[in-house]
């Protein structure tokens, strides 16, 4: 029994160490929008200066829609910092930076509000 | 008088409802802005500060309405405005005091505001006069007037109204002025053509792009429009007012609320001329959706002129938008019938002149014009006047963001200048220098790449890149450095030692353009510029960059640049060489599942693939030809796919 638990730990130890060695070099954060969706956040990648962002909205979509990348400075909220808008197919790329460490996300929002109907997804990280 | 408004004063506060209405307002704004404050100690932007403080236009706004139409409304209720009303003008004063000492609330609600703001600025330690003066103009208008607006509606509610339509009006009031509204004319516009948004703008009196990154070489928008609409509401409706609580008899009121109107009408008319403003919702007039909308369409070419410049001479003036008035010396080879011409399509051309001053037939299709030479010799000189405005790269009373690599003059030739897949601007920059002699009148101090006395900015140079604001000079020896007053960067010692940082890049960068960098300018770009130009606003000219950072990765790339031949077809190559030689550890540390499964880095790994296939030396040098080679006009893809 006692066994088992250390062996659950050192399994739990692993994985925690897993995670954070994927993050010695970078994070990422999938935004994936299905089409019952009016609108997806990816989770925040962490502090970076700068981060990477890639999305993709597909031919099946009722709608184009907005790619826009936030980021968030220690001590401040959420800001927009770029907006793209995405035809049905549609992609939008780029690099955003900043001249400190900022959390980074990525939204994508179909281009009304309540909208649903668009299936998308989407990609931020730095490496 | 005196006495009337120290009456209403003590029967405000003596109001239980009244006074633990406020009480709980005075809590909450200062529970926020401490809050703010503390926040402030971790991030010192004090920008971020003042925008945030901002937000509460709108809780001030539906505070001042609804405790202004009550304590109008209380007397009424009371009957004590019948047995005032008999007396002389008794009405009149009796709202006016009021209304006074609702201002005087207001006043000491907006002080509230301003020492926070203000508190910070001195902790700052910063010494930005016009950025007192900024702090000062926001309360003013985002608070003061806004709150002001605010009275003028629950009173005239409380005068016209029972308390049901009075609630029902100040309920939808507040709704259309918020911004949860913005959905409405966004989704007509959007799915149905249906373009309300200039109805819908006329309630738009709160701050906007409060949820954007600020911009802090232009500060929050304070631009005019937004003071002529305030004023035009409380004009409108304090003549309302007026007209509804004096007597007949009384002309010099009655001649006040005239005054008014004439003065809510000009207001109105000064509104619908707003010019350039930065406003980022999705108006399609606006920074987010404007050229956005435009450039989906396939509306963009590109033509080599068969002509070059040999100068520009320049009056340009600034204050609601952009006018000039330039006149170009061409330099042709051959007669030509016509002149292909670049200038960003939201300027309105005026006329096209000759060198005699005589009128030229031209032809305008977007961002292109065709000038056709009726004569059978050359042109020689072209005049050209016209004005207007970009809702991205503004120009006006409040800042000046005019980077060279955009054609707010005429630049030769068809030019693309936008990437629909990044909604990045592409930096137009031709390969040769002409002159410059370029007088601006503007309210700011304008910073040029030229040399400049006075108004006048002069000298030869590949383009003329002119920005004023919240923006600084500093020297580094041989180098100028045009940074953001309100975003101090961390690496400002870099400028003195560049030659050291560069240095350890000749090999590979520089070679035997290794240029001199004495006597370069380097601009600090905006968010706008590195969100919103391809390379994220590194920007390369000869005589100087613009940069988001001084980094020296950033510096490097800068003047690196300088020898690349702009290329939209070759950005991704660019970006790959420049990410493996300055961030080289980063680049190949990336771990493999992210390589093999990240579309972003789709384009990495083919050329990691190439670089492990062909080696480092050999891949890098390849890469830097073809960037180097104007010739070359294989696509990035076809580039890397071919390397071997």
């Amino acid at each position: 029994m006692k066994s088992k638990k250390v062996f659950s730990y050192l399994t739990l130890a692993v994985a925690l160490l897993l995670c954070f060695s994927v993050n010695v070099y970078g994070a990422s954060a999938n935004a994936i929008l299905l089409a019952t969706e009016s609108s997806t956040v990816s989770s925040a990648i962490g502090l970076s200066t700068y981060s990477d962002y890639s999305a993709l909205n597909s031919k099946d979509s009722a709608y184009s829609v907005y790619a826009n990348v936030q980021c968030a400075f220690p001590g401040k909220s959420w800001k927009q910092v770029e907006s793209t808008l995405m035809a049905a197919p549609g992609i939008a790329n780029g690099t955003n930076y900043a001249t400190e460490n900022a959390n980074w996300r990525l939204e994508l929002n179909p281009w009304g509000w309540g909208f649903i109907g668009c299936s998308a997804n989407g990609i931020i990280s730095y490496d | 008088m005196n006495g009337l408004i120290k009456n209403n004063l003590k029967l405000f506060f003596k109001t239980k409802y009244l006074l633990f209405s406020f009480l709980l307002f005075i809590a909450i704004i200062n529970i926020f802005l401490a809050a703010e404050f503390y926040n402030y100690l971790i991030h010192e932007d004090i920008l971020y500060y003042l925008g945030e403080s901002q937000r509460l236009g709108i809780v001030y706004f539906v505070f001042f309405v609804f405790i202004s139409y009550e304590y109008c409304v209380k007397n009424k209720n009371d009957n004590l405005l019948e047995s005032i009303s008999v007396t002389s003008n008794g009405k009149f004063f009796f709202y006016i005091s009021k209304l006074i000492t609702l201002v005087i609330i207001i006043l000491i609600m907006t002080l509230n505001i301003m020492i926070y703001n203000y508190a910070v600025y001195f902790l700052k330690e910063i010494n930005l006069w016009s950025f007192v003066k900024h702090i000062f103009l926001n309360n003013l208008l985002n608070i003061f007037l806004v709150s002001l607006t605010g009275i003028c509606i629950g009173t005239m509610a409380a005068l016209k109204l029972k308390r049901f339509k009075a609630y029902f009006l100040i309920i939808l009031l507040t709704i259309l002025i918020s911004p949860i509204i913005e959905f409405v004319p966004y989704i007509l516009f959007m799915g149905f053509g249906i373009n309300i948004y200039p109805l819908m703008n006329i309630l738009d009196i709160l701050p906007p792009n409060l949820n954007w990154v600020s911009e802090s070489l232009y500060g929050l928008s304070i631009e005019p429009y937004r003071w002529n609409l305030i004023i035009f509401w409380i004009c409108l409706l304090s003549s309302a007012i007026l007209l509804n609580v004096s007597s007949k008899k009384i002309k010099l009121i009655n001649y006040i609320s005239y005054i008014l109107v004439i003065l809510s009408i000009y207001n109105f008319y000064s509104y619908m001329n707003s010019g350039s403003i930065v406003k980022k919702d999705y108006n399609p007039i606006n920074f987010t959706a404007f050229d956005e909308l435009y450039y989906s369409n396939e509306v963009q070419r590109e033509e080599k002129a068969n002509f070059t410049i040999d100068s520009y001479d320049m009056k340009i003036k600034i204050d609601r938008q952009l006018k000039n008035y330039v006149t170009i010396t061409l330099n042709e080879t051959d007669v030509l019938k016509g002149y292909k011409f670049t200038l960003y399509r939201n300027y309105d051309i005026k006329e096209i002149l000759d060198k005699d001053n005589n009128p030229l037939e031209f032809k305008r299709h977007g961002d292109y014009i065709d000038v056709y030479n009726p004569a059978d010799e050359k042109l020689e000189t072209i005049q050209i006047e016209y004005s207007g405005y970009s809702p991205v790269f503004y120009s006006n009373l409040q800042g000046v963001l005019l980077p060279g690599c955009f054609p707010y003059y005429p630049i030769e030739g068809y030019r693309r200048m936008y990437l629909k897949e990044q909604s990045s601007y592409i930096p137009i920059i031709r390969d040769y220098t002409v002159k410059f002699n370029i007088s601006v009148e503007s309210a700011l101090d304008i910073y040029s790449n030229l040399k400049n006395e006075g108004k006048r900015y002069y000298g030869e140079a590949q383009a003329a890149t002119l920005m004023g604001g919240f923006i600084n000079e500093k020297k580094y020896e041989d180098v100028t450095f045009y940074g953001l007053s309100l975003e101090e960067l961390p690496k400002e010692n870099n400028l003195l030692r560049i030659d050291e940082i560069l240095n350890q890049y000749k090999s590979v960068l520089f070679k035997d353009q290794y240029t001199n960098f004495k006597d370069m300018k380097i601009f600090q770009s905006t968010i706008t510029l590195s969100s919103k130009l391809t390379d994220n606003g590194i920007v390369s000219f000869q005589d100087h960059i613009l940069t988001y950072d001084l980094s020296e990765e950033c510096l490097v790339q800068g003047f690196a640049q300088k020898n690349i031949p702009y290329d939209v077809n070759k950005l991704k190559v660019k970006k790959e060489f420049f990410d493996y030689i300055l961030h080289k550890e980063r680049f190949i540390n990336i771990s493999k599942s992210e390589l093999e499964n990240n579309m972003i880095y789709k384009f990495r790994r083919l050329f990691l693939e190439k670089i492990n296939e062909l080696g480092e030396d050999y891949v890098i040098k390849k890469t830097y030809y073809y960037l180097t080679d104007e010739n070359d006009t294989r696509d990035s893809e076809l580039f890397i796919r071919n390397l071997n």
